[in-house]
């Protein structure tokens, strides 16, 4: 199994490098950082079946905004990767992605270059997780850094954190 | 222990430990609880007392689930199934044995074996050995389009032990326990468009066919009287009922329903069901309690142990349906109307090869 994975992870990187040049950037920049984002054709449909896809009745101002509220409130982890999260009017979290992610993942982009994303958790495409795997996980402290920031209650913290849907 | 509730509950607060499972101990006289950081405490039952603890997930992630089957207590977290010999204030040596891949789950079922529900990588089945390494069986069916998600075992009259896994847009999925030496089992799933199915539970112990009640996330209820058998069940909703759904559970006959926003109790639903009523036509009494909850699990069939924000609300379970007074003038409960659904149905049945592993 874990070899599986490996591979898995190989693939992913090739076809984000190929398909990098179609990628729509979004017209506004991140408020606190200046970050510019981009929307990645793999992640919305054009890779393989293994890839994680945004939700399509997701807007791509929405997607932005996942990335822009990650950004203006410090949630990222010590690899400087950000997480975030959309919530509805009744406070519960949005499904981000096709199977039921509640939270995006943003990886750190190289100097310069736009930053992308992709919903990764409490369910995703290797999900719970393994040990050989961590990158998929969001550690602890995103968490924390969520909830400190009111972009989730301490009840959706508590079931991300173990992995329920919130 | 806190305040008196006036469902019959008390609630526990410890800062010191942050619980993020409560349910089932070693035996009736305790709890197990466990925590964020991967501890597992037992509490005894009687005064809700701290007895013993230990690290039980080594990688200090929160127990998502706990179950115990004869000498063994497994542990599952997001990235990992621990299953530890119970611990023992006599005897601080424990038996120990790890699988590296996570779990949203673990329940034990009446052969013996450990299953956990491991997303798109399918269903960890684990059979502990005394003095040797586990057994470990991997049912996946192939592409992955099941997520597993939850599990129940459903020990019935007249058929072979069955598993019931609720795999989300994949609806509810059955399977009988494979054999020992079995190579391949057919996995039977039924769905339709907008499901999501969150939970599953027993309808009750010694029933002639394996009878399911599934939850979607959206609260959409559906009956299977043979999940092993049956390709479409009875679906219905409760427009009074809010919430993103997260637990279900089946009690001495009521059906226990515990949301984003509060604890429904739907008395005599699945009584109801098995004796052959109506009841996507008819209304049900509902009682609901108000909670900001985490997750919830029966203890030794006379307790529910909810997960709150802050700590564990115990329920005496009689008291909570209404069997025993509590001594406090309470509300019975409300009429809620069901509204049936008709949903176009899709079924599948594959077999799929059996991975075995140590």
């Amino acid at each position: 199994m874990d070899e599986t994975w490996l591979l898995l992870s190989f693939s992913t990187r090739a076809t984000v490098r190929e398909s990098a040049m179609s990628d729509p950037i979004h017209p506004e920049q991140t408020r606190k950082r200046h970050y510019s984002y981009q929307f990645t054709a793999k992640h919305h449909g054009g890779g393989c079946a293994e890839d994680a896809r945004w939700a399509e009745d997701l807007s791509r101002d929405e997607e932005f905004s996942v990335f822009d509220e990650a950004d203006a409130n410090d949630v990222l982890d010590e690899a400087g990767r950000f997480f975030g999260v959309l919530r509805d009017t009744d406070g519960e979290l949005r499904y981000l992605g096709t199977w039921q992610q509640q939270v995006a993942e943003f990886p750190r982009a190289n100097g310069g270059t736009p930053w992308h994303g992709y919903p990764s958790w409490a369910v995703n495409d290797v999900a719970p997780n393994n040990r050989s795997s961590q990158k998929v996980r969001p550690a602890r402290i995103v968490f924390e850094r969520m909830e400190r920031a009111g972009l989730i209650t301490r009840r959706q913290r508590k079931r991300l954190y173990k992995g329920d849907h919130a | 222990m806190t305040p008196y509730h006036p469902c019959g509950g008390s609630e526990i607060r410890d800062p010191g430990f942050e619980v993020s499972w409560a349910g089932d101990g070693p035996s009736e006289e305790y709890f197990y609880f466990g925590s964020e950081d991967g501890r597992l405490r037992t509490v005894a039952a009687e005064g809700l007392v701290p007895h013993l603890e230990f690290e039980a997930a080594e990688s200090r992630e929160a127990i998502n689930g706990v179950a115990s089957t004869g000498h063994y207590v497994a542990v599952s977290t997001r990235s990992e199934i621990e299953v530890w010999s119970h611990p023992s204030s006599t005897d601080d040596k424990q038996e120990h044995g790890t699988l590296d891949a996570g779990a949203h789950g673990v329940v034990a079922i009446a052969s013996g074996q450990f299953v956990a529900p491991q997303g798109r990588a399918g269903l960890a089945l684990i059979q502990p050995r005394p003095g040797t390494s586990m057994q470990v069986h991997l049912i996946r069916r192939g592409g992955g389009d099941l997520y597993f998600y939850r599990v129940v075992g459903l020990a019935s009259m007249d058929f072979p032990e069955t598993l019931a896994c609720a795999t989300r847009r994949g609806g509810i999925a059955a399977l009988s326990v494979p054999h020992p030496g079995a190579e391949q089992v057919t996995i039977s799933s039924s769905t339709f468009s907008g499901l999501d199915v969150v939970d599953v539970c027993s309808l009750g112990p010694r029933l002639p066919t394996p009878a399911v009640c599934a939850v979607g996330k959206d609260r959409t209820l559906v009956f299977f009287r043979n999940v092993l058998q049956d390709r479409r069940g009875v679906v219905l909703k409760f427009d009074r009922v809010k919430g993103t759904a997260y637990r279900l559970i089946c009690a001495k006959g009521h059906l226990l329903l515990l949301t984003s926003r509060s604890l429904y109790i739907f008395k005599g639903l699945t009584r109801s069901y098995l004796e052959g009523q109506p009841i996507e036509r008819v209304p049900t009494l509902v009682r609901e309690i108000p909670m900001e909850a985490v997750d919830a699990n029966l203890a030794h069939d006379r307790w529910l142990l909810v997960v709150t924000v802050a700590g564990v609300q115990v329920f005496d379970l009689n008291m909570l349906l209404g069997l025993e007074p509590t001594g406090q003038k309470h509300e019975e409960g409300q009429t809620f109307s069901p509204t049936n659904l008709s949903p176009h149905w899709a079924t599948q049945d594959a077999e799929v090869a059996i991975a075995a592993g140590t």
